[in-house]
């Protein structure tokens, strides 16, 4: 398609806009208001790295229902190993047994697959070259899909994922289970620090990742009732693993 | 559905609802359990009135420049790959989605919550197309799966129902053999419909809120289905009011903070999802066709009228979950898919006086709305404005007219009514008389007859709440709703 027939209607749009407003069309950018207030900045200001850590892990099992994990590097494969199997034991459906692992450089040089399939574990690695089809197909029978978080945000019990050519979308979305893993010098007080990272992202002109993803724990809802059920059409299950390398 | 979600009028759909006891007892519950978590949130947080202010001015700053932001974020979505298109009018909304499925040939679309497709109509346009269309949201789900049964609450649809009901719906209409357990049917749904989410050829979302800076379109959500609807089907289209927007990211920090606590009580739903344009050319997944569609709609006069403030709203229901008058009549007797307080103010400016002439004297001036609203929407003058407007141009029949004046009298008397809400139960005090409203204003008279508001004993609605709280102990832990717009 060509560019004109990808922007339509724009101009009377905004003429009528800029009319309702009784002024010219504004096309020149407005001075953007400093926020008020530093509230937003001041949440778990000056808390150091494991006092974040602490309040990730209170927060992510007792108010999301999910697992929280903190071990070091050298014990990744183990832990990740663990938590896999449990999800492989405990999940409600039998077909698939995989693990779909994304293809992240960080997570991929943290980990030892040998370890991973010894534990037996059959894996399947994110693979976009691969197409569509397969990266889906793996996903959608796998157990569990194991991504690297960008940051973590402590208040909430937030990961926060960047979509990328090594970590598609759905290996958090698809499988049964998700397990996170993040260092522990990721974890940041809140939504805010997250934000301000892509807005220096967007400032130095580039474009933002096509899909930012800030998970708390497993999907759920409370559309029956307003009875909380955990486990709709994302994830059932969530195990973060911190990475304490500090 | 449209705007309007009944033909009844008004009086029938009270006296429908009112026969309901399961429904008044539920929305009863939810709004006290609703009501305690957001003022648990915002206490958590610390500093809420700060916030409160902050998201005011961001919205505020949006509206009075929003032919620039439009303009920046149109830019930045086709810079990013993607497509706009500009709907003054929902049938030219309609119109354009329409053109994009034909084009795509397809015949299966997953939507996730979205508001403002509702208020289009977009459902019967895709019907019409011979194309298959799946509400994906579970609350929205239940309701399309029951004949398009209209939503009763804008953040918890189907709140009106019971688990038995929803499981009687789903064993004629879906085959289901189960029990009534909310957690089995939730089950249920989810593999029900995850075929159709791998089977879709476009997925449909709303904008909680784009950013102008970067072209992007959040999705504050809890179920995982607007991710599914945004990573599987090969188009994506999202649908947005043209009043949806913040500057930057800097920005969307603080509205959807607001959003979350508000809505949910929590200090972030379980996704909260940023997209931008279609995927990167070297990634599989996500969709390989983006197009956003901003839609006027009669907002454009609402930007111009004394009116403008309810563009600030988030739709978080905070004033839903607050609201007396909701609370004894429903959310369906509103017959808009926008109820509560704020589609008592927005029903009439976008669906017109004539379907929604009664929906502005259904509140009780208790102003506990105006307190809650975390964009400080001052709704309660907003429905003032609404009987003034509506008395001056002779809309309203004689009795209400009578009812409308006696507001004129008490609004151009502030001192009567104050700013606060105990002064604003004050006023309710001098106004209700033995539990019901001096004056008989048609339908209202109905549930004000019927239904006893507060005791106007001098305390205000939440005052009243709170000593009913403390009295219920505590029972809730962890609610959590989808809110899409
Ligand atoms: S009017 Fe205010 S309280 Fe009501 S839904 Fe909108 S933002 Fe929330």
């Amino acid at each position: 398609m060509t560019n004109p027939a990808r922007l339509q209607n724009r101009t009377a749009f905004l003429e009528n806009i800029a009319k309702v407003l009784d002024r010219p069309r504004r096309t020149q950018a407005p001075v953007r208001p400093a926020l008020k207030y530093r509230c937003h900045q001041e949440v778990m200001a000056g808390w150091s790295p494991d006092q974040l850590r602490d309040r990730l892990v209170d927060y992510t099992e007792n108010a999301l229902g999910a697992k929280a994990i903190v071990t070091t590097k050298a014990q990744l494969s183990r832990v990740l190993s663990e938590a896999c199997l449990a999800y492989q034991q405990n999940t409600l459906s039998d077909d698939g047994k995989d693990v779909v692992l994304s293809a992240d450089v960080r997570l991929q040089a943290g980990i030892d697959i040998n370890q991973l399939t010894q534990a037996g574990l059959s894996l399947y690695v994110w693979d976009s070259s691969l197409g569509y089809d397969a990266n889906i197909r793996a996903c959608e029978r796998a157990k569990v899909g194991v991504v690297f978080a960008e940051q973590a945000l402590a208040e909430s019990g937030t990961m926060v994922l960047y979509s990328q050519v090594e970590q598609g979308r759905v290996i958090s979305l698809l499988p049964e289970a998700s397990v996170f893993i993040v260092p522990k010098s990721a974890i940041v007080p809140r939504l805010t620090q997250a934000t301000a990272v892509l807005t220096e992202k967007a400032k130095a002109g580039k474009r933002m990742p096509s899909c930012i993803n800030f998970i708390s724990g497993p999907s759920s809802t409370a559309d029956i009732e307003l009875i909380k059920v955990v486990g709709v059409h994302g994830p059932i299950f969530a195990t973060y693993i911190i990475l304490d390398d500090q | 559905m449209s705007m309007k979600t009944s033909h009844a009028t008004f009086k029938e759909r009270i006296d429908i609802q009112m026969q309901d006891d399961y429904m008044r007892q539920s929305v009863a519950n939810a709004q006290e359990r609703m009501f305690t978590n957001r003022a648990k949130a915002a206490e958590a947080l610390g500093n809420w009135e700060q916030w409160r202010e902050m998201g005011k001015e961001i919205r505020q700053h949006v509206l009075e420049n929003l032919d620039y932001y439009l303009e920046q974020l149109s830019d930045k979505v086709v810079e990013n790959g993607g497509n706009v298109f500009f709907a003054s009018t929902a049938e030219e909304a309609r119109g354009y989605i329409e053109g994009v499925l034909k084009e795509k040939k397809a015949k299966k679309i997953v939507k996730s919550k979205s508001m403002v497709t509702e208020e289009i109509d977009l459902n019967k346009a895709i019907i019409g197309l011979g194309c298959e269309v799946i509400e994906t949201d579970l609350g929205e789900y239940i309701l399309q799966v029951d004949d398009c049964d209209p939503p009763s609450h804008i953040v918890v649809p189907a709140l009106h129902k019971n688990r038995t009901q929803i499981r009687d719906i789903f064993k004629e209409k879906v085959g289901y053999q189960g029990t009534n357990d909310p957690e089995e049917m939730t089950r249920f749904v989810r593999q029900h419909i995850r075929h159709d989410f791998l089977e879709a050829d476009i997925g449909i979302t709303g904008c909680n809120f784009a950013v102008a800076e970067t072209g992007t379109v959040s999705l504050v959500t809890n179920e995982g289905n607007a991710r599914l609807a945004t990573s599987l089907p090969k188009t994506h289209i999202a649908v947005m009011g043209m009043e949806r927007l913040v500057p930057t990211f800097e920005e969307l920090d603080i509205v959807v903070s607001l959003l979350c606590r508000s809505a949910v009580g929590l200090p972030l739903t379980g996704y909260v999802t940023a997209l931008t344009g279609p995927r990167e050319s070297d990634q599989c997944d996500g969709p390989e066709e983006f197009h956003l569609v901003i839609v006027d709609n009669g907002r454009s006069a609402i930007l111009g009228s004394e009116f403008k403030d309810i563009l600030r709203c988030i739709r978080c229901a905070a004033c839903v979950n607050t609201c007396p008058a909701y609370r004894h009549i429903g959310g369906q007797s509103y017959g808009s898919i926008y109820s509560g307080p704020v589609g008592a103010v927005l029903s009439p400016l976008l669906g017109g006086y004539e379907d929604f002439k009664e929906l502005p004297y259904a509140c009780s001036l208790c102003q506990s709305c105006n307190d809650v609203c975390p964009v400080k929407i001052p709704l309660s003058d907003l429905l003032l404005k609404h009987r003034r407007v509506m008395a001056e141009s002779k809309l309203t029949p004689l009795g209400e007219r009578a009812a409308a004046g006696f507001f004129n009298f008490v609004n151009a008397r502030p001192a009567l009514w104050g700013k606060t809400v105990k002064a604003g139960a004050k006023v309710a005090n001098a106004t209700i008389k033995d539990g019901k409203m001096p004056f008989n204003v048609g339908p209202l008279k109905d549930w004000t007859d019927s239904r006893d508001l507060p005791q106007p004993d001098g305390e205000s609605f939440r005052s009243w709440f709170k000593n009913r709280q403390q009295t219920k102990g505590d029972q809730q832990k962890n609610e959590a709703g989808d809110h899409h717009d």
